[in-house]
């Protein structure tokens, strides 16, 4: 067998210099964005408001995300598709709280793709007319890139992690629709500027919304809900 | 750590297009990174070297060329370059939002060997 092309004529000569270019012209995402799409129709479908939250590990969005579920359960019902790369302690946490919630474990990835939330949609949550948030894996990179088929992108930055992470993480701070501000409580010890973090947010988005809340204290929520309910009502109207 | 999952992402779309390139080796494989998006070229051809064992491309080199960031900047009505999100127009300073160029991925083209057809050329004289 010829080592160069790997066919087993003897009649013609081999070469590795003779080459031949074969275009392929393919967006790598094409098939994650396909499969957004198809989960985004899923969402609509059922009317389901679909939020993707993202923020660094530790910044408190399952504890945010349990506190909401619980202050609005008599006005919207909820479901979480939750992402973590192994166990299940997040979808437990929720259970112990009665929430519908789903657990993705992405194993060797750092984020969650629209594949992974497609087949979390398999599972059924039993959901409809309802807000689903989906907690993705905490991590400041990877997970900007990947759509899920959802109709906003929220993200949450602890006040202890610093108020520079804008700057630093620009590709998952300007795809978002609202930017949480999280553990309040904890201002006075930690040195964040709030105003510094707004500047930073706002030369990647200038239009971007901030809100500053804290949901271990539950100080600050109202503004939180009313906007989540706001965009979950505008999505249904859009939908009829 | 998404680029071993771009890196998954050729070899499939690969396997899928193998039929184009018959059963002939690759030699090399091109991708077009924009300068925007958040993917590094250096862990993307790692991951890829790691993962192409025993596949369609054990053969291929990757090859990465780069887009560079373009924005269009509405107060001056022009193009610009736009290095990193954070860029401003060269003459007004002001933001640049419209992005042009610059924050996507794709599978150009790939190399194959083709000694069949250098026979045939030879053939020919």
């Amino acid at each position: 067998m010829c080592g160069i092309c790997g066919c087993e004529r003897q009649e013609i000569k081999h070469s590795d210099e003779q080459t031949a270019l074969i275009s392929i012209e393919q967006d790598i995402f094409l098939k994650n964005n396909q499969l957004a799409k198809a989960n985004k129709d899923y969402f609509n479908a059922k009317d389901l408001c679909t939020f993707n939250i993202m923020s660094s590990p530790g910044s408190g969005k399952t504890t945010l995300l349990t506190q909401t579920i619980i202050d609005l359960k008599a006005q919207k019902d909820f479901g979480v598709l939750v992402g973590d790369q192994h166990t299940d302690e997040d979808a437990k946490d929720f259970h112990k709280n009665g929430i519908k919630a789903i657990q993705i474990n992405t194993g060797r990835t750092c984020h969650l793709d629209a594949h992974q939330v497609s087949h979390a949609l398999d599972k059924t949550l039993h959901l409809a007319n309802a807000i689903l948030f989906i907690e993705n894996v905490g991590n400041l990179v990877c997970p900007a890139l990947f759509h899920l088929g959802e109709h906003y992108r929220i993200a949450l930055l602890s006040v202890t992690e610093g108020d520079n992470k804008p700057l630093k993480y620009p590709d998952m701070f300007r795809c978002i629709d609202l930017l949480l501000l999280t553990k309040m409580d904890l201002l006075p010890y930690v040195n964040f500027n709030m105003d510094r973090c707004a500047d930073f947010m706002r030369r990647l988005k200038p239009d971007v919304k901030i809100l500053p809340l804290s949901a271990t204290h539950e100080t600050s929520l109202t503004p939180w809900y009313e906007w989540l309910l706001e965009k979950a009502n505008a999505a249904l109207t859009i939908n009829h | 750590m998404h680029e071993l999952w771009i890196a998954r992402r050729i070899l499939t779309i690969l396997d899928q297009q193998k039929a184009c390139f018959d059963h002939q080796r690759l030699k090399s494989v091109l991708v077009e990174i924009g300068e925007l998006i958040a993917i590094e070229p250096s862990s993307l051809l790692f991951s890829f070297d790691v993962i192409k064992k025993n596949s369609i491309a054990e053969s291929a080199t990757l090859f990465i060329t780069l887009v560079l960031g373009q924005a269009w900047c509405d107060h001056c009505q022009k193009k610009s370059r736009m290095p990193n999100y954070f860029a401003t127009c060269p003459i007004c300073q002001q933001m640049l939002s419209k992005i042009i160029q610059g924050e996507s991925i794709h599978l150009k083209n790939v190399e194959v060997y083709s000694c069949v057809e250098f026979a045939a050329v030879n053939v020919k004289k």
